[in-house]
């Protein structure tokens, strides 16, 4: 029998509408979480431009390149139930890699950096999704799948699960969830992935599994005596779509022109974000070496406040 | 696009439409009130190696700056719909004008580019600015020169 592969993403759709819905019935009935309107309204836009940008172009030279690679490998992977249980595993491992770069690399973070915008964690803030980063992203991680004998609507296919997988857990309505959390990510997982404090920062890059982050030592748990902070270290000042959307790529831009020399240059666009030739401005690696080392000092002179402990405003 | 196409976009830019509208209608329109104690939690958590020593809250409630304790850097504070954020920056990097009782510093940030002050009279207004373009600052709690 032959077997087909829908477009999960878009069948979801009503399914994401009612979630959300719901979502906001019980945090006005429970005061739990945080939803404004103009942070949401900015999410959703970003969510449907993200559907949007690939009808541009970008999307069929992805699928055509894919196509090219199926030909070319004599590889073959039957479309059988096991093979998609296959390449779902596979996939989310190749997610777990790509998010990781997309975290410590500024060329790949200028796209990704707007999932992570919003000040919010809610369903909405799943939906906030790049408008740019959907060409070299997926030709340089999923082709190789590809290579391996997978056909390309398979992998699409198991893609689309794996984005409907996350969307439920970006929610602070669900607390805990017992041995679940030893093999798939949870919105505990997840909220230490969005969250700013020093103690949080690039961990948790998991899709759907867990386990990699537990096997690549960036797995950190949500800790109960310290409220997550969501946002970006230096968070924004608008709600416009568009600057949402190009603003890090509009700061790789000025950078790569005062640059002094191509190899700074290249440290711009390729380097970890918050990288600059005089380490005037701060890596996440340097945030959390400043973190500890102020830590250090404030258990060696007594208790001084410690910004990291205070509840999220 | 097609004609299926432009029906797809309508039908999600109506979904769009009707979350915001019950966000907005479930009381989610808001704005975040920069009182003292928020705005150095704010500045705590995102610069905890800025040491504030004098603050100048806009009477909008809706921004604040601080100088540092060595003189050498300003941080800004700003709500954003119900959220806060920071921008730090040395002295006198930050060009600032005085309009009235306001002062409008220009922070080149794409997602901010100037920030207003109300700093509550021209005389305060003029006073920070000196301060804020590292002209006139002497020490904390020195001799005021505008």
């Amino acid at each position: 029998m032959e077997m087909t592969f829908p477009d999960v993403v878009t069948l979801a759709v009503p399914g994401f509408v009612l979630l959300v819905l719901i979502e906001m019935a019980i945090w006005r009935a429970t005061k739990r979480g945080r939803y404004e309107t103009r942070d949401s309204a900015a999410s959703l836009l970003m969510g449907l431009g993200s559907q949007i940008a690939p009808l541009l172009g970008g999307g069929a030279l992805v699928f055509a390149a894919y196509v090219a690679a199926y030909e070319i490998t004599p590889l073959r992977i039957p479309n059988t139930w096991w093979a998609v249980v296959l390449a779902f595993v596979l996939d989310d491992f190749r997610y777990y890699w790509w998010h990781r770069i997309s975290h410590e690399r500024r060329w790949f973070w200028a796209s990704h950096i707007v999932h992570h915008s919003s000040q919010h964690y809610n369903l909405t803030t799943a939906l906030r999704q790049p408008w740019t980063g959907g060409i070299i992203g997926p030709l340089l991680f999923k082709t190789p799948l590809i290579l391996l004998g997978f056909h390309p609507a398979m992998i699409l296919f198991v893609g689309g699960l794996n984005l409907i997988y996350q969307f439920w857990i970006h929610t602070e309505q669900i607390g805990r969830m017992g041995p679940f959390e030893w093999v798939f990510n949870t919105p505990s997982h997840h909220r230490v992935h969005h969250a700013t404090n020093p103690r949080y920062l690039d961990a948790n890059y998991a899709g759907a599994l867990i386990i990699w982050d537990r096997m690549f030592g960036t797995f950190v748990p949500e800790q109960d005596e310290e409220k997550c902070r969501y946002g970006i270290i230096k968070n924004l000042g608008t709600f416009n779509p568009l600057v949402i959307s190009f603003h890090e790529w509009f700061g790789i831009a000025r950078d790569v022109k005062n640059a002094r020399s191509p190899k700074e240059a290249l440290g711009y666009m390729f380097g970890p974000p918050g990288w600059s030739p005089d380490g005037s401005r701060l890596t996440s690696k340097m945030i959390k070496e400043r973190w500890a080392r102020m830590r250090g000092e404030a258990n060696a002179n007594g208790p001084p406040p410690s910004p990291v402990l205070q509840p999220a405003e | 696009m097609t004609g299926n196409l432009y029906l797809d976009l309508l039908i999600s830019l109506g979904g769009v439409a009707v979350l915001v509208l019950v966000s907005f209608l479930l009381g989610g329109w808001k704005s975040a009130t920069l009182d003292e104690a928020a705005a150095r939690d704010r500045l705590a958590f995102d610069e905890p190696d800025f040491r504030p020593s004098e603050w100048l809250f806009g009477g909008d409630g809706k921004s604040a700056a601080a100088l540092s304790e060595d003189g050498a850097e300003a941080a800004f504070v700003f709500a954003l719909g119900d959220g806060l954020a920071t921008r730090r920056a040395a002295l006198g990097a930050v060009p600032v004008k005085v309009e009235g009782d306001k002062i409008v510093a220009s922070l080149h940030d794409p997602s901010k580019w100037a920030l207003t002050l109300a700093a509550g009279s021209p005389e305060e207004a003029a006073r920070w600015a000196g301060r804020l373009s590292g002209a006139g600052y002497i020490a904390p709690h020195g001799n005021d020169i505008p």
